[in-house]
């Protein structure tokens, strides 16, 4: 036996790498924009995407997909927006993976859709490793989590493209130091863009939605408002 | 945690190996973990151990070559080491960067694999995957 050595470079995540590719050319190509969102569990997720939906369905075709290890309570409440939701039962598994909303996007006419967005597991570790497909991934961190969150998770800021705080309302009551959160985020992601919220403010959404129509109308510029087509016209 | 998905898709991706380039045996896959790859490289290894029973690779050695950040600051003008995935920025000069260069790798970047002249077809081959 002649042992020979293969000096090759292969990802070990190839196969979710091209399926992530793959799907984001195919959202290119239906005009549907995605976003992501990670955070730990408990930092506002839902109920930061559930406002998020409520202000956008009025102008904006939009769908969700959540993904829990178990329940659908996250899709239920995110559906009390009029949007279109499905739930991704992991089981076990503790991250979404490509191939987990390949699959949940079976049936759905994606060209139909504005905005996709994609809730991940409450997690502030795995699911970094693992691309989607999305074109923006936003990361949430809670006033409730103090400021060191991101210098004990840095590859999730890492590989996020904005971060986002949330509860902003509770900052005083929980003595949250902002100015200290935003330094910790600079240090493991530096020149992140950070944003403030509370979706259960008036007005607690505003900056977040000047950014996401930004991205949007950058990404889609000559995007007719897939709005007009009814819910039911999202199936296949 | 989920070093154990990874290396389920590691064995994956190297039984899919075997069969395309038609190998005996891999004896040896290096790897390479990067810093900021978001893997922990004995938690990887243990994960390996467990994931690699009752497959195709259950004798191979798995060889992890850690993988330092490397960035390109802007300030120095020159590709540098950072100082730590929790606080990017040049060793030297001290500028926080984005530029990573390396360190974000999951790679596997090569085999030590075995050859049986004598009988030069891939023993573990499945014709139902051709």
């Amino acid at each position: 036996m002649t042992p020979r050595i293969l000096e090759i470079r292969t990802a070990i995540l190839k196969e979710n790498d091209l399926l992530a590719r793959t799907l984001r050319a195919r959202f290119d190509q239906a005009g549907v924009f995605v976003v992501s969102l990670v955070s730990s569990p408990g930092a506002g997720k839902t109920a930061f995407l559930q406002a998020t939906l409520k202000r956008l369905m009025g102008e904006f075709s939009v769908a969700a997909l959540v993904g829990d290890l178990a329940t659908e309570n996250d899709a239920k409440r995110l559906a009390e927006s009029g949007a279109p939701v499905r739930q991704i039962t992991t089981g076990t598994v503790c991250h979404l993976e490509a191939s987990m909303v390949s699959e949940a996007l079976v049936g759905w006419d994606l060209a139909s859709l504005d905005f996709l967005f994609i809730e991940n597991v409450g997690n502030l570790v795995c699911p970094s490793s693992y691309d989607l497909g999305e074109h923006l991934r936003l990361v949430l961190l809670s006033t409730t989590e103090g400021e060191d969150k991101p210098l004990k998770y840095p590859t999730i800021f890492n590989t996020a493209d904005i971060a986002i705080i949330t509860k902003s309302d509770l900052t005083a009551a929980v003595q949250f130091d902002r100015e200290a959160a935003l330094a910790n985020i600079q240090r493991v992601r530096p020149g992140m863009t950070t944003l403030d919220s509370s979706a259960r403010s008036a007005g607690g959404l505003d900056d977040w939605l000047a950014y996401l129509r930004a991205r949007h109308s950058i990404h889609v510029p000559s995007a007719q408002h897939a709005l007009g087509s009814s819910v039911a016209s999202l199936m296949t | 945690m989920h070093e154990l998905s990874i290396a389920q898709s590691l064995i994956d991706t190297l039984t899919e190996m075997i069969v395309r380039q038609n190998l005996t045996r891999i004896e040896t896959a290096t790897i390479e973990v990067g810093e900021l790859s978001g893997v922990v490289p004995s938690a990887l290894r243990s994960a390996f151990m467990i994931a690699r029973q009752g497959t195709e690779l259950s004798a191979t050695t798995l060889e992890i070559v850690p993988v330092t950040v490397e960035i390109d600051c802007a300030v120095c003008g020159k590709i540098r080491f950072a100082s730590a995935a929790s606080d990017v920025r040049c060793t030297i000069c001290g500028t926080p960067s984005m530029s990573v260069i390396r360190g974000r790798e999951l790679d596997i970047v090569r085999l030590k694999v075995c050859d049986d002249p004598k009988n030069p077809g891939n023993p573990h081959r499945h014709p139902e995957r051709e």
